[in-house]
């Protein structure tokens, strides 16, 4: 009976210990995650087009993966961490799009100079047909 | 009473505060690129109020650390969305330019290629002068009583080419030789007499003709010449289906005379082609014009100064197709098979 007490206090005492224990594994899983999301992220070539997003990731990591006293504050760093580096990325998609603009409207301009060059030829070229065709036989 | 006091600093002071987050929520949220955001990237402005509203959740529990750390996290996420709209809108941007570059790209394509077409009839137009100038050059010889030195070359090379066409039209020998040793005389002495080189000219479009003539029918092939040989020698030509069309505006000057060197030019081409009857037409501009009857009467007169008169008949037709006193001519036997 003594035993079967003893067993059941330790249970008790055990599970949250055990609980505990888990989440801490799991926070710090989800920080190793998020860490080497970043890692990819600042290994980009163009990483430094979103310089900012990605420093108050970092710091936000440095945050989450020191000692698990608060819970709730890791969970909160690590929610600033996704933030920042969702908003890396889209500073980043941003500045794609940016630059396939231009390159588009460089396009643009380049073909409709052409386009009116080409226009303006085909008049010249109308013309002179039509003045051939008025002072000799018709081929 | 000073209990009461500061119970009313404390209840404005809250009221204060309140007010204060509210501003700051809706100055947060109320920008215009805040506006964009929940219109091209919903899902992101929603973690930004989700993450907002806990902020607002921990100022009342007083968790300050966590109000803070929850308003950066809102403020992150309405940055992202902000510069996802703006990505958003700069595609949409993209894809209108490439709208309006393919028009403009297709509109360049179509110019190119009616340029292509346009430039291929000014080379034939051209083509087509210079061949005119030539052959009235050629025609016009016995006009002059001199020949110039370049015209002499011009005749030699096109009696030389002659010769080769009619031996390979099958020409004899015995026909060819004569002609072959007059062009190298010629070729020595350089005479200036126009007469003789004409006649050596005369002589090898004849022979031409002659080899032609003893096939019963234009062989295979000849209605091609025929065209080739018009458009060389300055007229118009296009193969239709009962016959070859050979067609001039100049056999009248622009004073209403028959032009001599024209019809010049097509005895060379009717003694060249020699099969079957050719029948013309002249444009006039109503049948019972006098002056054009007898412009066309004078016309049948010059052309019937022929080996075989009656090949070509002549009649007048009103249309609008060709100018007054445009020619057109069908060589019936050249059709195609």
């Amino acid at each position: 009976m003594a035993c079967a007490c003893i067993i059941v206090v330790a249970l008790v005492c055990f599970f949250p210990v055990a609980s505990g224990l888990a989440d801490d594994a799991a926070l710090r899983a989800q920080t190793a995650q998020l860490q080497n999301r970043l890692g990819k992220l600042e290994a980009r070539e163009d990483a430094k087009y979103a310089k900012g997003a990605l420093e108050q990731a970092r710091r936000a990591l440095q945050t989450a993966s020191g000692p698990v006293e608060d819970e709730n504050l890791v969970s909160r760093a690590q929610q600033i961490a996704r933030a920042s580096m969702v908003l890396a990325e889209r500073q980043l998609e941003r500045r794609r799009a940016q630059a396939d603009l231009f390159a588009t409207q460089r396009r643009l301009t380049a073909t409709r100079e052409r386009a009116n060059a080409q226009r303006r030829a085909l008049e010249a070229l109308m013309r002179d047909r039509a003045s051939l065709a008025r002072g000799g036989e018709q081929p | 009473m000073s209990r009461a006091v500061l119970m009313v600093w404390c209840v404005v002071g809250l009221a204060c505060a309140a007010s204060q987050t509210t501003r700051t929520s809706d100055s947060f949220f109320g920008s215009p690129a805040a506006e964009l955001a929940r219109e091209h990237a919903p899902d992101l402005y929603g973690q930004a109020q989700t993450a907002w509203a806990e902020a607002e959740e921990a100022q009342r529990r007083k968790d300050e650390q966590a109000a803070d750390d929850r308003r950066t996290e809102a403020r992150l996420w309405l940055a992202s969305a902000v510069a996802e709209s703006e990505r958003v809108r700069l595609d949409l941007r993209r894809a209108e330019l490439q709208r309006e570059e393919e028009r403009w790209a297709k509109q360049l394509a179509r110019d190119q290629e009616a340029s292509a077409v346009v430039a291929r009839d000014i080379s034939r137009y051209e083509a087509g002068a210079v061949a005119l100038r030539e052959a009235e050059r050629l025609a016009a010889l016995s006009e002059s009583p001199t020949v110039s030195g370049a015209t002499l070359d011009a005749i030699l090379t096109r009696a030389r080419l002659n010769l080769a066409l009619a031996e390979a039209l099958g020409a004899t020998e015995a026909q060819l030789s004569p002609l072959r040793e007059h062009t190298d005389v010629i070729a020595r002495q350089r005479p200036e007499s126009a007469k003789a080189v004409e006649a050596l000219l005369l002589k090898t479009e004849a022979l031409i003709g002659e080899t032609r003539a003893q096939w019963p029918e234009p062989r295979p092939g000849a209605s091609t010449e025929l065209v080739e040989t018009a458009l060389v020698t300055g007229f118009s030509a296009d193969r239709a289906g009962n016959g070859v069309l050979i067609r001039s505006e100049r056999f009248f000057t622009s004073g209403g005379q028959v032009a001599s060197a024209t019809v010049k030019r097509f005895h060379g081409l009717l003694a060249a082609f020699p099969h079957g009857p050719v029948a013309c037409q002249v444009a006039v501009p109503e049948l019972r014009a006098g002056v054009w009857a007898r412009r066309v009467a004078q016309l049948v007169e010059r052309l019937r100064r022929m080996e075989d008169p009656g090949r070509v008949s002549t009649s007048m037709v009103v249309t609008q197709s060709f100018s007054a006193g445009a020619v057109q001519c069908t060589f019936a036997a050249y059709r195609d098979p």
